[in-house]
């Protein structure tokens, strides 16, 4: 009898597997990039690009087919343009998602929800989020051979090792669940011809509430975690110095008690200087002394006004309560965001510059 | 109801058979002349005898210089006489019926007084045809020794004993098969050999019950702890060193007289993917080519499965760079990928087949009509796409690289469950598949001794010797595996010891 039940249950398992819908990759519909806009009457604008793999002689031309649906919700985006699409729509290559700077000030609660918990998705997946709309952002093709998925994919992705720091949807769905800490998403803009990453959207929870420009974003990431190879240009002496970072290292210490606690921030950066237009000096160790203190005083500004910024909007995109949740025990989150604007941080700057390039 | 009728018909020819046995030296005469090869004839030399033989199996040198001429030279009136006088070793007088036939029907010669006499003398005058020992064919080394058995066992102990002067080296023997009475040898060293695993191998070829062993392969199959397995639970070899040096490590080789290869156990399963040019080449390269052939035998079994599940079902899996040419690839193929990796792999079986049977020259052939016809006419006809003809190439390739014939053809067939594992339910049934084979091997034994060994159980000691092959100044002991009596293999403070030049 125990036979006749295992007998059955492999037979049945076996036949079963054929009620399994599969359809080999080319039947179906991969997406990968999708864009959110704000829609009509409430409704979410949805668009997504399908990559169009030519047969094998033009294999090189990548030509694509945008897709753009009114939805309810975002998960109706799915079922809309599944009415749109012959083939059977695949959402596991998923690489980009942008929303619309409108959408993301109005909140991305619902969204961020759909997106942690399909297992489907990528954790490796870039967010954006489109100063303009996203469905003319993804429907304006960039190059002749790349898919717009994979040219914004190599954008983000190429930023976060120079001047951007690392922003997926695992970094997003991490500081969006922690206490004490909040997202920060890259901000995209189309210009005439190309996209160009134009700075950092920083959110409230959901909620889209700051932006800083990109020429602050190499001080942010030198505050937010340690990097290598970023540039940013400084004013000196009615000239620019163009400064390469070739390690920086960042240190968190807190001091005082919860009720008033005391935030240091160092930073320790070794930096090359490779330009210097409009200085008519003499490069000398003089005149790099006089550059690095120029480089703590510009830095320094820079932090404060930075900070000041975060405060103002109650956004912590450091992670400072995370941090001193992790220190403290009687952490108490609502009274942490009641104190925040008089938080007391001090960034502490140290620039070594330590290569000047070839002189004689 | 049918069981006591067909007892009782086994009874009468049971009784046959043993009357048989029983019967008259007169009666086994009688039986052999039948024969056409059968010479019986009396002598009316100055020794008056009667001489029978097979012509075919003896050796008409000794029976013409050493019997004949005695016989015919000197009146010679008992067995034992003639015995003295002939000067050929080893000669026998008896009259156990059952030892005369089994020495006649190899080719003594039987030597009567009389016709009438039970009592007889025997002349051993084999002559046994038998190829020169060649270069191994299926276990090729490029370096080391290049000699291989043949199928005359005696040249085959020959070989191992040159290798092994020591007195404690055993060879034990014994003939199976109902029919062909073949002679198999138990060889081990003793001393270093487990009692228990002589023993084991003793009682389990005892047990043996079979008409004919025509093959060495035949025992692998009737003694393996499991016969259903596809697993190989001996390790054949036709390499005499390799043998040796399982003996000194402490197994049992079994050898089978008209079969060029040797059994050694017991063995583990990561034996088999270690070949004899591992010991000649430095530790690290040996290493090296060792973790090569390991990756080559998983890439054979697992890359068409991991192709049919990723295409078929996880689509996220395939790298973006990839994306572009395996769909395009693919577009023009009227098949799902389960049907075009089994035309294909079966096309590649279907080639191996043709190739294992034709002569050497045509069958390079086939393998250039195969190779290159086929497949890009495949390709070209949209029946197959060109990433799964790399794929299903290379994991052919791959899956040569086995040193052992066994285990390549056990590696050849073990990917179709793995296929069907992959289009039934995606990767869930290849990592099924791959639990119910590893569950498999973990249970599985060789003459009673874990044949997934250094593994499970887990010892860290045999490790040494498995997937990377430590220098020999590092294997010191004897493998766990082995149990051997004498665990030292040799003394490693004297191994490590400093050898400064001379001042």
């Amino acid at each position: 009898m125990k036979k006749h039940w295992s007998l059955l249950i492999m037979v049945s398992v076996v036949f079963l597997a054929g009620c399994m819908a599969d359809k080999s990759v080319e039947e179906n519909a991969i997406v990968q990039i999708v864009g959110y806009d704000v829609g009509e009457e409430e409704r979410i604008r949805g668009t997504v690009s399908i990559p169009q793999y030519g047969k094998s002689e033009d294999k090189q031309a990548a030509s694509e087919l945008y897709l753009t649906v009114d939805a309810d919700s975002t998960k109706d985006v799915e079922v809309e343009i599944q009415k749109q699409s012959s083939k059977p729509i695949s959402i596991g290559k998923l690489a980009v998602t942008l929303y619309s700077k409108e959408l993301a000030e109005k909140g991305l609660d619902d969204n961020v929800d759909v997106l942690s918990r399909d297992p489907r998705l990528s954790r490796n997946m870039f967010l954006g989020v489109v100063d303009g709309s996203a469905k003319d952002l993804i429907e304006s093709g960039y190059t002749q051979d790349e898919t717009t998925s994979k040219h914004l994919q190599g954008l983000i992705e190429n930023n976060t090792l120079h001047n951007f720091p690392s922003t997926s949807l695992h970094d997003f769905l991490y500081a969006y669940y922690a206490q004490g800490m909040d997202p920060f998403l890259p901000l995209l803009k189309k210009r005439e011809s190309f996209v160009e990453l134009s700075g950092l959207a920083f959110f409230k929870k959901g909620l889209l509430v700051a932006e800083v420009p990109d020429s602050k974003i190499f001080t942010f990431k030198m505050l937010k975690e340690n990097f290598i190879k970023g540039m940013q240009d400084l004013p000196f002496e009615g000239g620019t110095l163009m400064l390469e970072n070739i390690g920086s290292n960042v240190d968190y210490s807190l001091t005082g008690p919860l009720d008033d606690p005391k935030f240091t921030i160092k930073v320790k950066l070794k930096a090359e200087v490779n330009e210097m237009a409009g200085v008519d000096r003499k490069a000398t160790p003089k005149l790099a002394k006089e550059m690095e203190e120029k480089f703590v005083e510009y830095f320094n500004k820079e932090a404060d006004e930075l900070i000041s910024l975060f405060k103002e909007k109650k956004v912590d995109p450091l992670g400072l309560g995370n941090f001193t949740k992790t220190r403290k025990g009687n952490f108490d989150l609502t009274q942490w965001q009641d104190n925040y604007s008089e938080l007391d941080v001090d960034v502490q700057f140290d620039v070594k510059i330590i290569e000047y390039g070839i002189f004689s | 109801m049918w069981k006591w009728k067909r007892k009782e018909k086994q009874q009468p020819e049971k009784q046959q058979q043993t009357k048989k046995q029983n019967g008259s030296l007169s009666e086994f005469i009688q039986a052999m002349q039948q024969s056409e090869d059968f010479v019986h004839y009396k002598l009316s030399g100055s020794t008056r005898c009667t001489i029978s033989y097979l012509k075919t199996m003896s050796d008409s040198k000794i029976l013409n210089r050493s019997v004949l001429s005695i016989l015919n030279s000197e009146s010679l009136h008992t067995l034992h006489d003639m015995r003295e006088r002939i000067p050929v070793e080893n000669i026998r007088v008896t009259s156990k019926l059952e030892l005369i036939e089994e020495k006649v029907m190899f080719g003594y010669i039987m030597v009567q007084i009389h016709e009438k006499d039970e009592e007889v003398l025997l002349v051993p005058a084999v002559s046994l045809e038998s190829r020169d020992v060649g270069i191994p064919e299926v276990e090729f080394s490029v370096v080391g020794p290049k000699e291989a058995f043949v199928e005359t066992l005696n040249t085959n102990i020959n070989l191992i004993r040159k290798r092994l002067p020591l007195p404690q080296l055993t060879v034990k023997e014994t003939n199976i098969g109902k029919v062909t009475k073949t002679r198999v040898a138990v060889v081990y060293i003793d001393g270093v050999a487990n009692k228990d695993n002589v023993e084991t191998v003793e009682q389990r070829l005892k047990g043996i019950e079979i008409d004919q062993l025509t093959d060495s392969s035949f025992v692998t199959q009737v003694i393996a702890d499991n016969s259903n397995s596809p697993f190989p639970q001996l390790l054949d070899t036709e390499r005499p060193d390799r043998v040796v040096s399982n003996l000194v490590e402490g197994k049992v080789a079994i050898l089978v007289e008209g079969s060029p290869h040797a059994l050694t156990c017991p063995t583990t399963v990561v034996e088999f993917f270690g070949a004899s040019d591992d010991y000649f080449l430095p530790w690290h390269l040996a290493t090296a080519f060792r973790l090569i052939r390991l990756f080559a035998v998983i890439f054979s079994v697992l890359s068409t499965p991991l192709y049919v599940a990723v295409l078929t079902y996880h689509h996220e899996m395939i790298p973006g760079a990839l994306m572009a040419t395996i769909v395009s690839s693919r577009s023009d193929i009227p098949f799902p990928p389960i049907l075009e990796v089994i035309v294909l792999e079966l096309t590649i079986e279907l080639l191996r087949e043709a190739g294992a049977r034709l002569p050497t020259k045509i069958g390079q052939t086939i393998g250039i009509v195969g190779g290159i016809v086929i497949g890009t006419a495949a390709v070209d006809a949209g029946l197959t796409s060109n990433v799964l003809l790399i794929i299903v190439a290379l994991s052919a390739l791959a899956s040569f690289t086995t040193p052992v014939y066994q285990i390549g053809n056990t590696i050849r067939l073990i990917r179709f469950p793995f296929i069907i594992g992959a289009q039934l339910w995606g990767l869930i049934g290849v990592s099924m598949c791959m639990v119910f084979f590893i569950g498999h091997l973990i249970k599985l034994q060789s003459i009673g001794r874990p044949f997934f060994e250094p593994l499970y159980p887990l010892r860290i000691k045999d490790l040494k010797d498995s997937f990377i092959r430590l220098p020999f100044n590092k294997q010191t002991e004897r493998p766990v595996l082995t149990r051997s009596e004498d665990t030292q293999r040799m003394n490693p403070s004297r191994v490590n010891a400093k050898r400064d030049i001379d001042e």
